[in-house]
């Protein structure tokens, strides 16, 4: 079928072979996608169908069956959004993560990634520590940078004559701070290797004759380099709108199940409560995230429009 | 000219690399604590919170990885409700058949899939591809509990099984990363092979994965490390065969007597850290490879 069409294919293999060929591909072709495609009918079609129709029910104990409960969850939902407090500082610390991330997090991975790309002094070791946190893992960096800001820092400040009561982590003034800082560090490593290796794309040769003509690195970097890296650009920009209602900035790692309210986001309060809920919840944790995924749907679609149509082009 | 471009290039550059020191600076200082901190006692913890272990290399508190090696258990309850406890040799050996497994079934269902689609033009092929576009684009929050649900009702819920099903899926960037590369390989080595009497099977295994090689082993790789420090989804779907992140995270959270030490729990976080980052080292040219969006370099 692919190998070769027309006159050319019946050549090598005659009519007679050339439909047994056929249908040996139709074979092959079946039986290698049917177990991909069975998973994704049930574990990607049906669990969301399921996800959406569990939103309009409830749970009953007693027959341990769920039925039908129109949109109670729904009104629930609202009415827990104008009550709740938590709820409300999902909403806004989600927000301050994503532009956080969107704005200062973006730019300095693609300036990072130009000095990658420049090859500039060191570049190879700093590719090797920007990915690092990606290596040693959440776990790992969470752990090793929540003790050492209330453990070490402390330490730290009393030597240079500043006194601190508490940790940068155990104190709720800096706590959030503390936590955003640490969500911006170690998201670099991803982008940072995307950008730079989608950068090498770029040709020497315009590189070269812009220099020739007398522009400047930065220019260089709005003009030339930006416009060849928006299409990886605008896939992390998506990435981080649908992240506005699933990044938990780490606060799972941090605190487990007992982060304060005043931290929450939206990414943690789901997660938290599907892993504590038991059924009767989920009905109300599926309308929670079937209303946040009308909402993320038309934002992303949206993001990529606006980039799209009003970013630079690479010619 | 050039030397406009230069003198311009100097600031921007020196800005640059002094935020990148700074940033190397803390996470080696971070690193350097952490690893410190795991090999004092207690009290010298107390004492000396910020430095590195007084006295000589071999005085210092070795044997906090001794004793978490034989203490560290994960306790949880198995479906009967009785009590079970999952020491650290039981935790490497979810660690690996977790991410192993995992990563291998990913990277191959993105790779099959990714090669019927590039190179057998069927109708059904084109919605395939359509299909992992749109699921990149659009995003779906909050199916957890719907997959709980289906797990728990069909016996899946808490075991390999379930957890290799769920990992065997092709909607991923690496499907379109290996869809790019299958689109450029040339039909003639397919056709060599046919003329030689292979069948498609035979041309598939044979013929066209051993091409794609250096991209299969990139992409287990980023899968490996991604599974590996991944407890998330161990805690969710696989309660009673916590893997080592799994673990590690347990022990920082809970009040395990010596074991809920600060010095300790460093040791923990080293334990988990060193396999990793071993394997890091020796591939750490294929890890940090030149992955674009629209294909991995060979």
């Amino acid at each position: 079928m692919f190998a070769l069409t027309g006159k050319g294919q019946q050549k090598i293999y005659g009519r007679n072979s050339l439909g047994t060929r056929k249908k040996a591909q139709l074979l092959f072709y079946i039986t290698m996608i049917a177990l991909p495609i069975a998973q994704f009918l049930v574990f990607y079609l049906y669990i969301n169908l399921d996800s959406f129709t569990l939103a309009f029910q409830e749970y009953s104990y007693e027959s341990n069956t769920f039925s039908w409960y129109g949109v109670q969850n729904f009104r629930q939902i609202f009415e827990d959004f104008g009550t709740l407090a938590f709820l409300k500082h999902s909403i806004v610390n989600s927000l301050v993560l994503f532009v956080w991330t969107m704005i200062f997090g973006s730019a300095v991975a693609i300036l990072f990634s130009y000095y990658v790309f420049k090859k500039r002094f060191g570049h190879i070791i700093f590719k090797v520590f920007l990915f690092l946190p990606q290596i040693l893992g959440g776990v790992v960096v969470v752990i090793m940078y929540k003790y050492f800001m209330d453990e070490a820092v402390p330490v730290l400040a009393k030597l240079l004559g500043w006194e601190m009561e508490e940790g940068l982590i155990a104190n709720p003034a800096t706590q959030f701070a503390s936590i955003l800082f640490y969500s911006i560090y170690t998201g670099f490593g991803i982008q940072v290797l995307v950008y730079s290796s989608t950068m090498s794309g770029i040709s020497d040769s315009i590189i070269e004759s812009a220099q020739l003509d007398g522009i400047t690195p930065i220019k260089e970097l709005i003009f030339i380099v930006i416009p060849s890296i928006w299409e990886t650009f605008i896939t992390f920009m998506v990435a981080s709108v649908v992240g506005i209602f699933t990044n938990q900035m780490s606060l799972y790692t941090f605190f487990g199940d007992k982060a304060d309210h005043s931290l929450y986001t939206f990414g943690y309060y789901l997660y938290k409560q599907v892993l504590l809920a038991g059924n009767n919840e989920y009905p109300y944790l599926s309308a929670m995230g079937f209303l946040l995924t009308v909402i993320a749907i038309p934002l992303t679609l949206f993001t990529r429009w606006a980039l799209t149509k009003f970013g630079p082009r690479s010619d | 000219m050039e030397d406009t471009y230069r003198k311009k290039i100097d600031w921007v550059n020196i800005v640059l690399m002094v935020v990148l020191i700074a940033y190397s600076l803390f996470l080696v200082v971070l690193m350097l604590w952490g690893v410190a901190t795991s090999l004092k006692s207690r009290e010298e913890f107390y004492d000396n919170a910020l430095w590195f272990p007084r006295g000589n290399i071999g005085s210092w508190a070795w044997g906090n990885y001794s004793f978490v090696w034989k203490n560290f258990a994960v306790e949880t309850f198995d479906s009967l409700g009785r009590k079970i406890s999952i020491d650290i040799y039981g935790q490497f050996l979810n660690t690996l058949l977790y991410a192993i497994g995992g990563a291998f079934l990913t990277t191959l269902c993105c790779c099959i899939v990714a090669y019927l689609s590039a190179k057998f033009k069927y109708w059904f092929s084109s919605i395939v591809y359509t299909i992992v576009l749109i699921t990149m684009v659009v995003p779906t929050i909050g199916t957890t509990p719907a997959m709980l649900k289906f797990l728990k009702l069909t016996n899946l819920y808490d075991s390999w099984l379930g957890a290799y099903l769920m990992k065997f899926s092709f909607l991923s960037l690496y499907f379109l990363i290996f869809h790019g590369i299958f689109k450029g390989i040339s039909p003639e080595y397919s056709e060599a092979a046919t003329i030689d009497g292979a069948n498609e099977y035979q041309i598939f295994f044979r013929i066209n994965l051993p091409l794609v090689t250096t991209t299969f082993y990139t992409v287990f790789l980023i899968q490996f490390i991604g599974y590996w420090n991944d407890y998330m989804t161990a805690l969710l779907y696989l309660p009673t065969h916590p893997t080592l992140a799994y673990g590690v995270y347990y022990m920082s959270i809970s009040n395990m007597n010596r074991l809920a030490q600060t010095p300790m729990r460093m040791v923990a976080c080293v334990i988990l850290a060193l396999p990793i980052t071993c394997v890091f080292v020796i591939f750490r040219n294929k890890v940090m490879g030149n992955v674009t969006m629209g294909g991995i370099k060979e």
